[in-house]
């Protein structure tokens, strides 16, 4: 229970970096992929559930391992992690050719939504791990 | 600063009754004096919580006058009574009374009333013995603890009236020696103190002895 | 430590509460500023949509489905096709009362580059055309050419690009303000280039036509009747005139969806009101009762000194800051949702769905901000009355 409490903030970015890389070919996929040809989304999606993997890896490592500073240094890998997430679709990819078609509608706005969020959470550990560090520092 | 009450009366009503009327202090006189302990010894129920609420401008009596020397309390404004309690009075209440998600200095800090006054707070900590304790909350303390940190609270503003209400009730002997040394102290450095306590040990501390019963309060035949 | 500093104390300190709190303010914001937001597209939607359709009259073949296709092309995009003879044009344009009249072609492109969906053609009339031009001329100024398109703002196609369509490449020179309704999702071109599409179909061997040549025909015909005219007499003389036709008036073919659009409108602000409701009640009560168990702070602070005064301002500001981040959270949640799922909610509601602008936004922002605040203050000031109130002396001798 103690635990749990203790890194509250890492499982709140491990669930929403699970939902990432699960939701990117399940309930957010981008589009069918069609018989004729592969299209732009469907690597953009492919990226995504990468990335999510990864930011899953990250986020379960910063769990696990006890040392502050090596999950101070993995809370700031995620950073550029959920960065990279958010520019995928549509940025870094171009997506479908109507802003009706699923990977627009529903996947773009899906991704960027949680890895903005994964983005918020991240740099606010970030900031509050050194805030803590340094009032640790001063009263000891 | 001496206080004068004169001819305090205290009833409350019950369930808005009018003749269902409790008296709690009757026509009460009393003078405090600076530099001395004025003990008020009384059962639970006896009205001395009451007594020294009034006392200290927390409790406007139906009946008579407090004045603090020719200040007439209760014919200031709650802004005028409060302002002059933080700087002029200690009061230490009853049980519990510190603010549970502050620490110790915090707790003592925040009574402070020319700013943060750290030297003070500390040098109150030290005194009283709370050194190690100061970044703690309060939850994390012992029962003569917390009576000390809220001694060093009504400190904090070097007042020149003290009010204990039960100072030592739920101390051991060596707290409760302590915190009677303390506030005779307090009385030795100028100020007025006065106790209400169902403790005998305060008898000792006591330059002035009342006994309050039913809301009657008169001076101990067993006077010093 | 100061007095000053302790709202801010207590309202970290104290998590849980907090949290709580900040809740039903988030719920309270997301439900007013989500709402208002969401009736506010609504009405959008159909503004521009009537705007858009910019006739009296629609005149269209006469076939069970065509009406119901154009409707289904409007509202939600579904591409759709028919024609009927050209030749009703004229018989059109000798009524009386007729001001302006042009006719479109529609046509359905059997998949574009890129991903494959199906896309909606409409060819307009150069020359005669009043309902596509004065939209048109907001993103391009100049003459349709040959080969030449206009996309629709749905179209993720930039300007200077060029679409592929039946197997021929075509320059889009333009791209048009977002409508929020299904005419987002078109392609714009002229009527020449439509028959040319469509013999390139016909060259691929997808029959569209019949047996009438791409010349012969048209889809629909728009008509803006002279002022003095009553529209409904001219609808009526269409259609007891030309059997091969159907006239419709422009608003009659919108009254069915305005008025789903008011029962959507009316349920939503009725939840709206509804959780308001409940949660301005659960807000004001949990403050209450709160301060109720926080009595002996309050004596507490009384006792040290502090007046009246200042203990029901300490009580208010804890109420009006956590008033401020329980809307700025709301507002955020919200407004990344809605904006971020703007599209998918237009196509599940199968309705025209516009999302308010900067200027309408920042407005709603504001309101929902300044009431949000608002009933925190209120419920501050019921609280901040219980705590000036405390009985200090009965609860020092409790």
């Amino acid at each position: 229970m103690n635990y749990l409490k203790k890194n509250f903030v890492k499982f709140i970015e491990l669930v929403l970096s699970l939902i990432l890389a699960i939701g990117s070919f399940t309930v957010f996929a981008a589009c069918p992929l069609s018989e004729e040809h592969v299209m732009a989304c469907h690597y953009a999606q492919l990226v995504v559930t990468t990335l999510g993997v990864i930011l899953v890896v990250q986020s379960l490592a910063a769990v696990i391992i006890s040392n502050e500073k090596v999950k101070l240094g993995i809370t700031l890998a995620q950073i550029p992690t959920a960065v990279a997430v958010f520019l995928v679709p549509g940025t870094i990819f171009s997506l479908c050719m109507m802003s009706s078609m699923r990977c627009i509608s529903i996947f773009q706005p899906a991704v960027r939504v949680i890895s903005a969020i994964v983005f918020v959470v991240s740099v606010a550990d970030v900031v509050i791990s050194f805030i803590k560090k340094n009032k640790q520092g001063v009263s000891k | 600063m001496t206080i004068d009450a004169k001819n305090i009366l205290v009833s409350y009503t019950k369930n808005g009754k009018k003749d269902n009327t409790i008296s709690i202090i009757n026509s009460v006189d009393i003078t405090i004096v600076p530099g001395k302990v004025t003990v008020i010894f009384g059962r639970s129920g006896s009205g001395k919580t009451t007594l020294i609420s009034v006392l200290a401008g927390l409790l406007k009596p139906q009946e008579g006058s407090v004045l603090y020397d020719d200040i007439d309390l209760y014919q200031q404004n709650d802004d005028f009574i409060s302002d002059f309690r933080s700087k002029n009075i200690g009061f230490i209440p009853q049980g519990q009374s510190l603010l549970s998600n502050l620490t110790i200095k915090e707790n003592i800090l925040l009574a402070n009333n020319n700013g943060n006054d750290s030297d003070r707070a500390e040098e109150l900590i030290e005194l009283l013995g709370l050194s190690e304790r100061e970044e703690y909350l309060s939850s994390q303390l012992s029962g003569g603890e917390l009576r000390r940190c809220a001694i060093a609270r009504a400190l904090i503003n070097q007042p020149s009236v003290v009010f204990a209400d039960e100072p030592t009730g739920d101390l051991d002997d060596d707290n409760t020696q302590i915190v009677f040394e303390l506030l005779r102290q307090k009385a030795k450095d100028g100020a007025a103190v006065v106790i209400v306590t169902h403790d005998e040990s305060a008898y000792n501390y006591a330059d002035i002895v009342y006994r309050m019963d039913g809301g009657v309060l008169a001076l101990s035949d067993t006077q010093k | 430590m100061n007095i000053a500093k302790l709202p801010l104390k207590n309202i970290i300190s104290y998590k849980k509460r907090t949290i709580g709190l900040i809740l039903i303010l988030v719920i309270l914001t997301m439900s007013l500023f989500g709402g208002s937001i969401f009736i506010k597209s609504l009405n959008n939607g159909l503004d521009s949509l009537n705007e858009r359709l910019g006739a009296d009259i629609i005149v269209l073949p006469k076939d069970a489905e065509s009406e119901v296709d154009l409707q289904n092309l409007l509202l939600q995009g579904t591409p759709g096709y028919f024609y009927m003879d050209k030749s009703i044009l004229n018989d059109l344009e000798s009524i009386e009362g007729v001001d302006r009249i042009s006719a479109q072609y529609f046509l359905v492109s059997a998949n574009a580059d890129c991903c494959s969906v199906k896309v909606q053609i409409i060819g307009f009339d150069e020359e005669t055309d009043f309902t596509i031009k004065p939209w048109l001329n907001e993103s391009y100024q100049g003459v349709l050419k040959d080969d030449e398109i206009i996309v629709g703002s749905m179209l993720s196609t930039k300007v200077g690009h060029t679409l592929k369509l039946y197997g021929k490449e075509f320059l889009v020179v333009g791209k048009l303000e977002k409508t929020g309704t299904g005419l987002d999702t078109a392609v714009y071109t002229t009527g020449d280039t439509v028959k040319t599409l469509i013999e390139a179909a016909e060259d691929k061997g997808i029959s569209i036509l019949s047996k009438q040549s791409p010349d012969d025909v048209i889809s629909s015909v728009y008509i803006d009747v002279k002022d003095g005219y009553d529209i409904d007499t001219i609808v009526s003389d269409i259609n007891l005139n030309n059997s091969e036709v159907k006239a419709v008036r422009a608003r009659t073919m919108m009254t069915s969806t305005s008025d789903r659009l008011g029962i959507i409108s009316s349920a939503i602000s009725f939840f709206v009101k509804i959780i308001w409701a409940f949660a301005a009640i659960i807000l004001i009560a949990a403050f209450y009762i709160i301060t109720g168990e926080r009595k002996k702070e309050f004596a507490a602070l009384r006792v040290i000194g502090v007046s009246r005064k200042k203990l029901g301002v300490l009580v208010m500001s804890e109420a009006i800051i956590i008033g401020i981040i329980g809307s700025v959270f709301g507002i955020i949640i919200t407004g990344a949702f809605m904006y971020s799922f703007s599209v998918l909610i237009g196509t599940r509601l199968d309705l025209p769905y516009l999302l308010p602008g900067v200027v309408t936004t920042t407005y709603y922002i504001l309101v929902t901000f300044i009431s949000v605040v608002l009933l925190g203050t209120i419920s501050g000031l019921i609280s901040a009355y219980r705590a000036v109130s405390v009985d200090t002396a009965r609860i020092l001798r409790e």
